[in-house]
């Protein structure tokens, strides 16, 4: 009784993480593929406000993502930013995942991926926190692990972060660390349908995440939260609306809090 | 008049084989490792690149397709098998309906389908019965879960299928 009392406890205050899609996350990936020979359609619009000052700052980043098996996928983004006043292209971003473990239960799954990014970037290097999605140019390698139970998903991942010169011959500040361990953890839950009848009802997910960097080896850190609502339409069109709030930080970062909007479109068997 | 009998003889053996040709008319698949209705639809459309599916008819909720295959059409079962995992997930269930009077099922409860051969681990088939449902309890068509329960007792090899019979629906 005691347990059970300390159960429904528990349950209670875990309750708001459970509430919050699934696994197919604004900010982080899950370690699932998309499938073999899918190709999709993505455009990402964030409005990021500067800290200093009363500026805001817009970047859209195009991207296409394929499933060249179905443990391995591709991605390649454009960014495009207006943080110098007009629009203008400032680099683009490649990035690889591999899915090397896969558990599937029905309606569950345990999967483990490793990835990999390279960005370009022209941009000035304006902050201490490296960023590889629009503001750097740099490496990343990493590892996440998916658990799917049901209708809630849990995602973490690590990551390796190594900035380098920007282009436009922007170094990167010697007084500053470019390297960084970048963290991820996720969560999401299927609220709507209750009950699927077919392929044409709207999926709405609700889902937060948490993500932090350290700057290495000074050890300077951020944590942000990220909570997004996802619509899925039609079973092949999504669209994501999430919010970033910084949490803590002991380095400097020019515009950390913003809104993000995303749209996406998946084309089946295209090869 | 010869010509007639000979003409009539070769339709009749025409007749008589195609009704002996076995063929797998339905399978229920259920598919593991997904909850939503996208997960579900790249599945189907996985499916749907098989040249010998006729129809499928998905329920989103459990995951499960009831395949309906072309007139006399091969099935190949690893194909099935394949198109679920390249859109990335995995087969718990996979049933399959024929009808046993057209197979000859030899004394150690083998028969054969277009060049493969399935084995009868559990289960007896009735002679009055036409239609029989059969699971595949071979690695890759259960979930990892259930095929422990089989591993060990089967001998896996190339082209061979272990089947359980189960209830018809």
């Amino acid at each position: 009784m005691k347990h059970l009392r300390l159960f429904a406890f528990l349950a209670l205050i875990l309750d708001p993480f459970w509430v919050i899609s699934q696994e197919l996350f604004v900010f982080t990936e899950p370690a699932s593929n998309m499938p073999k020979g899918n190709l999709g359609i993505r455009l990402m619009g964030n409005v990021m406000k500067e800290l200093v000052g009363t500026g805001y700052n817009t970047h859209v980043m195009p991207e296409l993502m394929y499933g060249v098996t179905n443990k391995l996928m591709v991605h390649s983004t454009a960014f495009v930013s207006n943080r110098n006043f007009t629009f203008v292209g400032e680099g683009f971003g490649l990035y690889a995942k591999y899915k090397f473990f896969n558990r599937d239960e029905v309606k569950r799954h345990f999967r483990m991926a490793t990835f990999a990014r390279y960005s370009f970037n022209n941009a000035d290097i304006h902050q201490e926190e490296i960023n590889l999605i629009g503001h750097n140019s740099g490496y990343e390698i990493g590892v996440n692990a998916t658990q799917l139970l049901n209708k809630v998903a849990i995602s973490g991942g690590l990551s390796l972060i190594k900035a380098i010169n920007n282009g436009n011959r922007y170094q990167f500040p010697i007084n500053q660390s470019s390297s960084a361990l970048y963290y991820t953890l996720s969560f999401g839950k299927l609220m709507l349908p209750k009950k699927y009848t077919g392929y044409n009802q709207t999926n709405v997910n609700l889902m937060c995440e948490f993500l932090g960097q350290s700057l290495l080896p000074n050890g300077k850190t951020y944590l942000d939260i990220a909570p997004s609502i996802q619509f899925i339409f039609l079973s092949k069109m999504r669209l994501d609306l999430a919010y970033r709030q910084e949490l803590y930080k002991s380095m400097e970062r020019t515009a950390p809090n913003g809104f993000f909007i995303r749209l996406e479109y998946n084309f089946f068997n295209v090869y | 008049m010869k010509k007639l009998k000979k003409v009539s003889l070769i339709i009749l053996w025409c007749v008589i084989t195609s009704m002996l040709q076995a063929q797998i008319t339905k399978v229920s698949l259920q598919a593991s490792g997904l909850t939503c209705s996208m997960c579900n639809l790249s599945i189907k459309k996985s499916l749907e690149k098989i040249t010998f599916i006729d129809s499928i008819i998905p329920d989103v909720e459990t995951a499960t397709y009831e395949i309906k295959f072309k007139e006399n059409a091969a099935v190949n079962i690893n194909e099935i098998k394949e198109a679920v995992t390249k859109a990335g997930f995995s087969v718990a269930k996979f049933v399959f309906y024929l009808d046993v009077q057209k197979v000859s099922i030899s004394s150690d409860k083998k028969f054969e389908i277009n060049g493969t051969t399935f084995n009868i681990f559990e289960g007896k088939i009735e002679p009055k019965k036409a239609i029989a449902a059969f699971q595949i309890i071979d690695k890759g068509f259960i979930s990892d879960k259930t095929f422990k329960k089989y591993k060990g007792k089967i001998k896996a090899t190339e082209n061979v299928y272990h089947l359980i019979q189960t209830k018809e629906e």
